[in-house]
């Protein structure tokens, strides 16, 4: 059975009348990159200072790593990495003394930690010139070096890659994936820039209002979004025998008694409407489907505001 | 804590504003030095070791104000910049976070105190005329210097509980001088008007005490309340500081 790394139960934060975080249930194993999908003030940013002490969660549990309690789940944070809102560091000091200055603080051997996420996180060449004339960019690398310096195992990332330029966000993604596949770092990561998730998560949890609305495997996440041709038949079962029999295809599902997916024949819909009126099956659609993360979520939330 | 300790003194000793403050009051003290030296190369002769050493006892409220820029030099405005994350984020005790960055402003405040204080008698002792009293200047000097440390110290503890309370440094120094100079005049006006209570308790408000502290020469008793008042203080600023800071939210 894998390790659980993180699980949170009923995790609840309120702002005066306001929910910001609604009785949320977060399971994360080890190795997994959990994508935590939601709009700008969602919730997802108050699920991740509740998981890293920031803030007291008005009700509900934290455990890392299993730890009961929060004298245990305090141990176990030097366990993880964070990376929360924006890269924070002194000003007045360059990125080597500012993660030295962590690294001092929080007892990690050895001045190499430094030099490796400074190294890991592309950031070798900033000489003495001080945080706060950084770029964002920089920053943010900065802020990754010092989630990095303890190579954690659980790295908690909130939109990591804002103001990251288009190769420093390939550059991060393959970081991310390499640290979840060499060293088995689970990764929680935050963001409102679906397409990257998309490239990165092996599991995602779409948030809005606080409210988790769901909690999906990429896999199957995947496997729902997968394009197809959606047809409305008077009669699912003699149109799935017809596309058995006369299209040999069994790459199909039948939703309801009047709809079906195919997963085939997707460029061929003419074939497939030739076989099924000549058959005698009453066709009144033939829709082509399929979503991508973004319509995915959409859909979500479309579907809760609707409600 | 020992690893905080050292990390918050690699980061204070590398900022300039600590070497700034530091300059900029050796210079103010400089300026105090020629001032009297002048008057003495123009032959007053009032001016010795003595005389001008015992100005020290003068500024021992001066050093309850440096309070304010000994921590802020440490807290290092943790809310601007919102670095405190980094460390609640690690798993870095509150307490510790608390403790640590108040113990390493004492230990700044005392050695820019040394640092002051050394230059000024320094001075003095290498420009002016000795006399037999030399001795006596320099036990009231030393009186004054060991019942002013636990009011200091008292200050320095409000000063940090004001700026781990309040988001805005400018703010937490506002509510730290309220404090510890305006409750003082407070107290005043309420011994007149309402019970002569409020005068007994502005009776042992740091700044008071440092202002009477040269007028009890050689007192031990004066001295003892020195220090337990100063620990009271110091340890009431510190329960109520690191009480509150174990709930607050951090940005």
């Amino acid at each position: 059975m894998a390790e659980q790394v993180l699980t949170t139960r009923g995790l609840t934060k309120r702002y005066g009348h306001a929910l910001a975080a609604d009785h949320i249930n977060l399971d994360l194993e080890r190795g997994q990159i959990y994508g935590l999908v939601g709009r700008n003030g969602a919730g997802k940013t108050t699920i991740i200072r509740m998981i890293t002490a920031q803030t007291t969660p008005t009700e509900g549990d934290i455990s890392l790593f299993g730890a009961q309690g929060e004298r245990e789940n305090a141990r176990m944070r030097a366990r993880t990495g964070a990376m929360v809102e924006t890269p924070s560091f002194y000003p007045y000091l360059n990125a080597r003394q500012n993660l030295e200055y962590y690294r001092i603080q929080r007892g990690i051997p050895g001045r190499n930690a430094v030099d490796e996420a400074l190294e890991a996180a592309g950031l070798t060449d900033t000489g003495t010139k001080p945080f706060k004339h950084f770029s964002l960019g920089m920053k943010q690398r900065l802020g990754l070096a010092l989630a990095l310096m303890n190579r954690p195992d659980l790295l908690l990332l909130d939109e990591p890659i804002n103001g990251l330029d288009p190769e420093g966000i390939v550059e991060f993604r393959n970081l991310l994936l390499k640290l979840n596949r060499d060293r088995q770092t689970t990764i929680l990561i935050s963001s409102h820039i679906l397409s990257e998730l998309a490239n990165l998560a092996t599991c995602y949890g779409f948030i809005d209002h606080g409210v988790l609305l769901e909690q999906i495997s990429a896999a199957r996440l995947s496997e729902k979004c997968r394009a197809c041709l959606e047809l409305r038949v008077d009669d699912a079962a003699k149109a799935a025998r017809v596309l058995e029999e006369d299209l040999a295809t069994r790459d199909f599902e039948v939703l309801s008694p009047s709809v079906i997916r195919l997963y085939s024949h997707l460029d061929r819909p003419g074939e497939v409407t030739r076989a099924l009126v000549e058959a005698g099956v009453g066709l009144s659609a033939v829709e082509p489907q399929g979503a991508n993360l973004e319509d995915y979520f959409l859909g979500l939330i479309g579907g809760v505001h609707h409600a | 804590m020992r690893n905080y300790l050292t990390a918050e003194c690699f980061k204070v000793f590398r900022r300039k504003y600590l070497y700034v403050a530091l300059a900029i009051c050796l210079a103010l003290e400089g300026v105090l030095l020629w001032g009297y030296w002048s008057t003495y190369s123009w032959g007053n002769p009032q001016v010795s070791f003595y005389s001008t050493s015992m100005i020290v006892a003068l500024l021992l409220t001066f050093g309850m104000y440096a309070t304010f820029l000994t921590g802020d030099v440490v807290f290092s405005d943790q809310y601007k910049h919102t670095t405190l994350k980094n460390e609640v984020s690690y798993g870095l005790p509150r307490e510790r976070i608390y403790l640590g960055k108040l113990l390493v402003s004492l230990a700044v405040a005392v050695l820019a105190c040394a640092v002051l204080v050394g230059f000024y008698l320094a001075g003095c002792w290498l420009l002016f005329p000795h006399s037999g009293e030399d001795g006596q200047a320099l036990a009231a000097v030393g009186y004054c210097l060991a019942g002013a440390l636990p009011l200091w110290m008292a200050a320095q503890a409000v000063v940090m509980a004001c700026y781990f309370h309040v988001r805005s440094s400018t703010m937490g120094a506002f509510l730290g001088v309220a404090i510890l100079t305006v409750l003082p005049s407070v107290f005043q006006a309420f011994g007149i008007l309402f019970h002569p209570i409020f005068e007994t308790l502005r009776g042992f408000m740091p700044a008071v005490m440092l202002e009477d502290l040269r007028n009890h020469a050689f007192d031990g008793g004066y001295l003892a309340r020195c220090w337990i008042t100063g620990l009271v203080w110091f340890g009431a600023a510190t329960g109520i500081g690191m009480g509150l800071f174990q709930k607050k939210e951090i940005r």
